[in-house]
């Protein structure tokens, strides 16, 4: 990183993609699987949130396998499964952990959620 | 005291269970063909495991976080994607092996068909990773295995002519009947065993679990330097038994039975009694561990919360994956597959992949942004290089050679 005149540079491949984001008191939320820009008429494109996606990363895997599981994993993804969006607003820190000054958006991962409640949670033993 | 106590049961845990499946069969078959020529192998192999063992203990002191945890932040989502589907074949076949290890050892002690254990076996390793404390886990399973020094003692009884075994040990070549293609086949085979894989990916995340702190990396350091060699010893001692026993007799080991059969034959019931629990704790620890490993994988590369000491529904995903791994093996097991063969080809594998988990620990144990002024030291970086140029060797030769000598034949 060096400074310029109004700021830190930074390379998005190496300080943002594929950190560990943990929120505010340190639980795991995910990888940083994607990015998302947006571009506004008359000015520069700018970084606006960070996106945690397993289905994102095809994309980034790139060649046949990197398109068969973006199709696959997104076929999969139940309807309100949406990729979860973090505003780079409550981007406290990106590296070496990227560590969020809020708590997990709410509703992420409803799946993993499901899963813990009616699977998991319902073994003996899974909620200790 | 307290800090003595706590050293001594780590490194009678590290001793104990340092031994596998894998080494069991390794060390038994390699000594049954080609008596002590092949001794070398194994203190090349611990040495490779304690340099890239005490730089993981370095990386979670350091850190925090296990040394798989950072790959895909540091070679990226495609790399790591790799790394993480190689490994987890590899850790899948050798919780496999795990697995047949456990039910061929109650077969020994029950006399029931081991295919008949092989659901039970998979239902109480889930059982364990499911309920028992971490620590506790692991210091029943290790303090456990340590009956497999059993071996030595019937060594020891023996008496055999060490003066002999030695120079047999440093000759360097193979015995005059066995060719040098198979010789190397089985040298890379307990290479395997000596390094495998899930051990360091368990050790790493094993201690994140254990909420290491600088303060514990003295205590790992002395139980990764002693620890392990003693658990070398150990391997010798079986191979040692095989040379002197099953060698002369034109034994060829082909299952579990044999391998206990120089320390039945010295020691006699009581003997069969300790080795068979031994293999029992050993084959078990090691199930557990690589059970773990598989999930510790999966979960960090998606960045999951993983962990074995958080509540199973705090962590869905990983116990899932540990679910799914242990019902695969299970299966795969139950359809017949012979457990001695799954142990040696799991360990050809794992000689493969050396390279895809010892270069990112060297990797991250290099990082300043991660470990400050703890990164390697040059000596370490040295050694480490020529290890990692002899794994790159080993990585490469795998294959051609299990396919030139037919799997050892």
């Amino acid at each position: 990183m060096s400074d310029e005149a109004d700021g830190t540079i930074f390379r998005i491949g190496f300080t943002v993609l594929d950190r560990q984001v943990v929120d505010r008191g340190g639980e795991n939320l995910g990888k940083v699987d994607d990015v998302e820009f947006t571009w506004r008429e008359g000015e520069a494109p700018a970084m606006t949130a960070l996106i945690i996606d397993a289905a994102s990363l095809g994309g980034r895997i790139a060649g046949r396998f990197g398109r068969f599981w973006e199709t696959v994993l997104e076929r999969m993804r139940p309807p309100e499964e949406a990729p979860t969006r973090i505003p780079l607003t409550d981007v406290e820190e990106f590296a070496p952990t990227t560590v969020l000054s809020t708590d997990a958006p709410p509703g992420m991962r409803p799946l993993e959620a499901w899963m813990a409640r009616h699977l998991i949670g319902r073994i003996p033993g899974g909620r200790r | 005291m307290r800090w003595l106590a706590a050293f001594t049961l780590g490194l009678l845990t590290a001793i104990g269970g340092f031994l596998d499946i894998g080494d069991l069969v390794a060390n038994s078959v390699v000594g049954s063909r080609f008596g002590m020529t092949l001794a070398w192998v194994v203190p090349v192999g611990v040495v490779g495991l304690m340099v890239f063992t005490e730089m993981s203990a370095r990386v979670v002191t350091a850190t925090g976080r296990g040394t798989f945890d950072l790959v895909r932040e540091r070679l990226g989502a495609r790399v790591g994607l790799a790394n993480l589907l190689a490994s987890y074949l590899i850790t899948l076949l050798t919780l496999s092996a795990q697995m047949g290890g456990i039910a061929l050892a109650l077969e020994l002690a029950s006399g029931i068909h081991y295919l008949l254990w092989v659901p039970v076996v998979g239902f109480l390793v889930w059982i364990v990773l499911w309920r028992l404390p971490f620590a506790y886990m692991e210091k029943t399973y290790g303090l456990l295995g340590l009956a497999l020094v059993v071996f030595g003692v019937a060594l020891w009884r023996m008496g055999p002519d060490l003066g002999a075994l030695f120079t047999e040990a440093v000759s360097f070549s193979p015995p005059p009947n066995e060719g040098a293609a198979v010789w190397w086949y089985y040298a890379i085979t307990l290479f395997g065993a000596a390094m495998t894989p899930y051990t360091v990916l368990f050790f790493s995340s094993g201690g994140v679990e254990e909420k290491w702190t600088s303060e514990d990396l003295a205590t790992a350091r002395l139980n990764v330097f002693f620890g392990l060699p003693l658990g070398g010893l150990l391997s010798l001692a079986i191979m040692g038994c095989a040379a002197v026993l099953l060698m002369p007799a034109g034994v060829q080991v082909s299952d579990l039975g044999q391998v206990a059969l120089p320390v039945v034959s010295t020691l006699g019931r009581l003997g069969l009694i300790v080795v068979i629990l031994g293999f029992f704790a050993a084959t078990f620890g090691a199930a557990l561990e690589s059970g773990l490993a598989a999930g510790y994988g999966v979960a960090q590369y998606f960045g999951w919360h993983w962990g074995k000491t958080l509540p199973p529904a705090s962590a869905p995903y990983f116990h899932l994956v540990i679910m799914v791994s242990l019902l695969s093996g299970t299966l795969f097991v139950l359809t017949g597959v012979d457990p001695i063969t799954v142990t040696e080809y799991s360990l050809v594998f794992s000689a493969a992949a050396l390279p895809l988990t010892y270069l990112p620990i060297l990797v991250v144990a290099n990082d300043r942004g991660y470990l400050g002024d703890q990164v390697n030291s040059r000596f370490t970086n040295i050694l480490a290089s020529v290890y990692l140029v002899l794994l790159c060797v080993v990585s490469v030769a795998a294959i051609p050679l299990m396919l030139y000598t037919k799997a050892g034949q």
